[in-house]
């Protein structure tokens, strides 16, 4: 019986002492070049597993046995998230923990971020535009811009042309858009086609304040009438151009004028002619852009008109000359 | 009617029934709930202190410190839950995809050891830059204390400087860039307490 209980406690003895010895880091150094570099570790132990905690995740390493211990390597060709990590090594229920400092491999190819805000400017408020830049590698860390700062801000006086931009040429989404402003002002023409009997009227070139042809779709209310009526027709604009056509009635003189938004053109009379094609009037607005017309005046193809009401609006109205 | 026809015809009906339940439950097909209508219990549990500066040039309107407080504070539930874990996936509304898919490229699966756990205790958030359309927030997260409990009863708490990319994409602020500019450990000790507990789990003492 007393033997038995020596050998009792001689078992419970050697179970309690069956503790894992801490391996000793061998190559020990403060930077870990991720996934370059080989920790080793000199260990009695067996069954090591490694997990390696960057500052954002961890990642599970390989282990390979050594002659008086073993290595632990990354099988994976990645980056990380450089700065402070854990590594854990682990042995049945035993972990032990080294600090080192992680870094990436140099190869990771920085490159500069620069977010631009609007993205969609409209030159009827502000042509400025705010850049934020930054610098990141492959692997999202953050690097420094310029001296020791990562992050560096700075405004542009963009060019009001209407046109699709770039910060980054070889970047599409570093893209950012000037879109036109507003009509500035609206110069008319008219030309009545005796074969139909109906006035053609023409508004255009339509431009904002910095020259570029307004968007495509804008409205153009034409308001025109003929002492007892007043009648609307409303247009949209294509190619910086909006048309309307109006049909005389009983050789009747109509007096009309353009307007979208706050801007309204001058006022032209149209009055029936027999010729043929007759170039009544022209507003004299803009008379240098009436040299090179984007579009012929007469005898010009006229799109549909959004609506053509020709609805009174009041039986009585005075027109400004 | 006799009593055979009774049970032939309870029989029938039985097998029509458990026919039917069967039909029922094979065509109940598991649809994923939008993400509006999904509980982020990590991000729900999580707490932390977050004081914010403001060192932009363009400065945020409170509603949209507001939220850019709720959702820093909901980025860091998930970078601490995939720091202990390596689920990447739970926190995905906070990453952008860049930030994903770096994450990607280190991912096998979520640990089965969980040797490390780490909360974050208090921020101070610097906010270096601010776009105008409110899209776009780099800051330096300073004096930020971490603490890393560590399976063998360790505890040590860490102060950290931080500088950090947030976009706002898709109705929350997600991470898309970070450095680690320091962390030094400003107090480490053993808990008796979770050592005490782990020793009465180990020899079931009551």
């Amino acid at each position: 019986m007393r033997l038995l209980g020596i050998l009792v406690w001689f078992l419970f003895f050697i179970s309690c002492n069956n503790s894992v010895e801490k391996p000793i880091w061998v190559n020990e150094c403060s930077n870990f070049v991720f996934p370059k570099d080989t920790f080793h570790f000199q260990s009695n132990s067996k069954d090591w597993s490694a997990i390696l905690y960057s500052f954002t995740q961890p990642v599970e390493l390989s282990i390979e046995p050594e002659r008086k211990g073993f290595r632990v390597i990354v099988d994976r060709n990645s980056g990380i998230v450089e700065g402070p990590a854990h590594l854990c090594l682990t042995s049945g229920k035993t972990n032990f923990f080294f600090t080192v400092n992680l870094l990436n491999t140099g190869d990771s190819l920085s490159q500069m971020v620069d977010y631009r805000s609007p993205k969609t400017v409209n030159p009827d408020s502000n042509i400025q535009h705010q850049s934020i830049i930054h610098k990141v590698d492959r692997f999202q860390n953050l690097e420094t811009v310029i001296d020791a700062n990562f992050f560096f801000e700075r405004e542009y006086i963009l060019s009001p042309v209407v046109k699709t931009y770039r910060a980054i040429e070889d970047k599409p989404l570093t893209a950012y858009y000037m879109q036109a402003g507003s009509c500035a002002k609206i110069p008319i023409s008219s030309s009545f086609d005796a074969d139909k009997g109906r006035f053609n009227i023409s508004a255009g070139i339509l431009k904002d304040k910095y020259g570029n042809n307004i968007a495509d779709g804008s409205l153009i209310r034409f308001i025109y009438a003929n002492g007892k009526n007043i009648y609307r027709q409303e247009s949209l604009v294509k190619n910086g151009f909006a048309y309307a056509q109006i049909p005389s009635k009983n050789q009747e003189i109509y007096k009309l004028y353009a307007e979208t938004n706050n801007v309204k053109s001058g006022v032209i009379e149209l009055k029936y002619s027999t010729k043929e094609t007759v170039k009544i009037k022209n507003i004299i607005e803009v008379k240098e852009e009436r040299k090179k017309p984007e579009k012929p005046l007469i005898k010009t193809e006229l799109p549909k008109t959004t609506s053509t009401p020709a609805k009174v609006l009041s039986k009585t109205m005075e027109i400004d000359e | 009617m006799s009593n055979m026809n009774r049970i032939f015809y309870g029989m029938v009906a039985m097998l029509l029934i458990v026919f039917a339940v069967l039909q029922i439950k094979e065509r109940q097909v598991s649809q994923e709930v939008p993400i509006f209508l999904k509980t982020d219990e990590i991000a729900d549990a999580h707490k932390t202190k977050i004081g914010i500066h403001l060192q932009s040039k363009y400065k945020p309107d409170s509603f949209q410190l507001d939220v850019l407080k709720s959702d820093y504070s909901n980025i860091w539930a998930h970078l601490n839950y995939v720091y202990e874990t390596n689920d990447i996936t739970a926190g995905k509304e906070y990453y952008t995809e860049a930030w994903m898919r770096q994450m990607s490229t280190n991912y096998d699966g979520k640990l089965k050891i969980n040797a490390i756990k780490r909360q974050d205790i208090k921020h101070n958030l610097y906010i270096q830059n601010w776009s105008t359309d409110g899209l776009v927030c780099t800051a330096i997260d300073s004096n930020l204390e971490l603490k890393y409990i560590y399976s063998d009863s360790l505890v040590k708490v860490t102060e950290a400087n931080l500088a950090l990319v947030l976009l706002f994409q898709g109705d929350h602020w997600r991470i898309d860039a970070l450095r680690v500019l320091n962390e030094s450990a400003i107090l480490s000790y053993r808990n008796e307490k979770y050592k005490k507990s782990l020793f009465e789990k180990i020899f079931d003492i009551q």
